[in-house]
């Protein structure tokens, strides 16, 4: 099963927008290199999180959670974060040996990660 | 190298007359074979595998095109060049040999010189391949070699020591993997095992793998609790880890004085337990993060009575993951179901049993997984004495 990428970069937030990547397949061994070849250019560009949307991913490796843990890291660096939505059944039971890591969000659709993403802002600005 | 006068190239035209022009050419050069139409190109190819084959396209029987696709599909020929030597000069039709797999494509009629320059090439180019191959290949066998040669041997000291049985099966799904597991000694009253499962397959998978298990057996000597082991294991492995390889993995500590097994878990499949008479269940419920990602993890601990007769069956994902030609994979109820027919079996028999369900289930269909299982039973082995051939 091949796997489908659209990245889509989110400008209107601003430089700090996340930029959403649609995962559609199997993130396998034959898979994860050319998603890891697409993420570079998003990781040295100025967002700091990245949205990945799984609403459409049946397969996942560890090939694919590797591609996940190192881009959480890239993340991490510069204090951003890595989000997951939509997550399949069997897709989460994967992510269950990742999930626990810092920098890492699961999320069950877009409107949970939005309230998240508004209550972090709120206490951001709260906070200043 | 295989040296060029050493290469067989197989001759294929239904016209004897080209084909003694080209044996003319030829045979001082190199060792030949001839076919006078494609039937009997597609049976020396297979009983004497050419290092190349000159292959006419317009032919009674099966065409050139035709007898390149079934050498490309045949294993022997999959990768031998095909040479085109056709009076067919349209553009269309050199395209269609090159779909059928060919390497190269010759019009005639031909110059001998230049066959004979296109057949050095092709030859040479083969024999510079296979040369790479078989050097990656002897490689390839000697590190398997000193892979295995990291997990233990036998268990009769452990069994004699500790009062258990052990059995263990490993199968990388190429020559390298990243399967492991062990069992070290610690002590009178400290056995730990362990099983891990690195992310990945093939070389990067074992070059991981050699440095989690020999970790891994120092740390085990070193630390007494299982998730303390799991803890400084991923701190070691987290550390100058660039490419962010990881490896989930199993760790329990048997002691038998107390009769008991405490396990760690560090994002690996639930391990089974067959405690004596009672159904089979997970032994833990928590799958926890897999070592490698990141410094300062901390693991849970379970703590289960273990006496003698109850059992202990660790596994990586190639026995769950196991798929059969459908595309469905064997998975975790179909492996608490098929557990509970071992009950009572020793380790070993257990292994076997499923080995032969998961093979049974994936019904010859290819499998791209390392597979591993590592059984623990608590009691001396039962004296082995007549067994069930015995007439009642």
């Amino acid at each position: 099963m091949p796997l489908e990428i659209q990245i889509q970069k989110n400008v209107a937030a601003g430089d700090a927008g996340a930029a959403t990547v649609k995962l559609t397949g199997s993130l396998d061994t034959a898979t994860a290199p050319e998603l890891e070849r697409q993420l570079a250019p998003v990781l040295a560009g100025p967002g700091k999180d990245i949205v990945f949307d799984l609403a459409q991913l049946k397969f996942i490796s560890s090939a694919g959670l590797r591609v996940f843990a190192n881009t959480r890291k890239a993340l991490k660096e510069r204090g951003g974060q890595a989000s997951f939505i939509n997550m399949q059944p069997q897709i989460q039971e994967v992510f269950e040996i990742i999930k626990a890591l810092p920098g890492i969000r699961v999320f069950k659709d877009l409107a949970e990660l939005d309230r998240y993403l508004a209550a972090r802002q709120h206490s951001y600005e709260e906070n200043r | 190298m295989k040296k060029l006068s050493e290469c067989r190239v197989l001759l294929v035209d239904d016209a004897k007359a080209n084909l003694d022009i080209l044996v003319e050419g030829l045979k001082a050069d190199h060792k030949l074979s001839l076919a006078l139409n494609g039937e009997t190109a597609l049976q020396i190819a297979a009983r004497t595998p050419p290092d190349l084959v000159l292959l006419d396209i317009v032919m009674p029987g099966l065409d050139g095109y035709e007898v390149c696709r079934r050498l490309r599909r045949m294993p022997e020929t999959a990768e031998t060049p095909i040479m085109f030597l056709s009076s067919l000069e349209e553009v269309q039709n050199k395209t269609r040999g090159f779909e059928a797999g060919a390497n190269d494509y010759l019009t005639k009629p031909f110059d001998m010189l230049e066959v004979k320059a296109r057949v050095r090439s092709l030859l040479k180019a083969k024999a510079y391949s296979d040369a790479v191959k078989e050097q990656m290949a002897s490689e390839l066998r000697v590190a398997r070699e000193i892979q295995m040669g990291m997990l233990p041997h036998g268990f009769s000291e452990a069994q004699a020591a500790y009062g258990v049985e052990l059995s263990a099966v490993l199968e990388p799904a190429r020559e390298v993997g990243g399967d492991l597991y062990g069992v070290c000694p610690a002590g009178p009253e400290r056995l730990v095992l362990f099983l891990g499962d690195v992310s990945g397959k093939g070389i990067p998978a074992s070059l991981f793998m050699v440095r989690a298990v020999s970790l891994a057996r120092l740390l085990s000597r070193q630390i007494a609790e299982p998730e303390h082991i799991l803890a400084r294991l991923n701190d070691e492995l987290s550390a100058d880890n660039p490419s962010g390889m990881f490896v989930t993995f199993l760790c329990a500590v048997f002691e038998p004085g107390r009769e008991r097994l405490t396990l760690a878990n560090a994002g690996h499949c639930r391990p089974l337990l067959l405690a004596a008479g009672q159904s089979p269940r997970w032994a833990v419920e928590t799958l926890g993060t897999a070592l490698g990602f990141e410094p300062g993890l901390e693991f849970q601990r379970t703590e289960l009575p273990f006496r003698a007769g109850d059992a202990m069956v660790f596994y990586t994902d190639g026995v769950t993951e196991a798929f059969n030609p459908q595309a469905e994979c064997y998975g975790d109820q179909r492996l608490l179901a098929d557990a509970g027919s071992f009950a009572g079996q020793s380790p070993a028999a257990i292994n076997a049993g499923f080995l032969a369900k998961v093979r049974a289930f994936a019904n010859g269909a290819p499998q791209s997984d390392d597979l591993a299982l590592l059984a623990l039973r608590a009691g001396a082995p039962a004296p082995s004495g007549p067994g069930k051939g015995r007439e009642p």
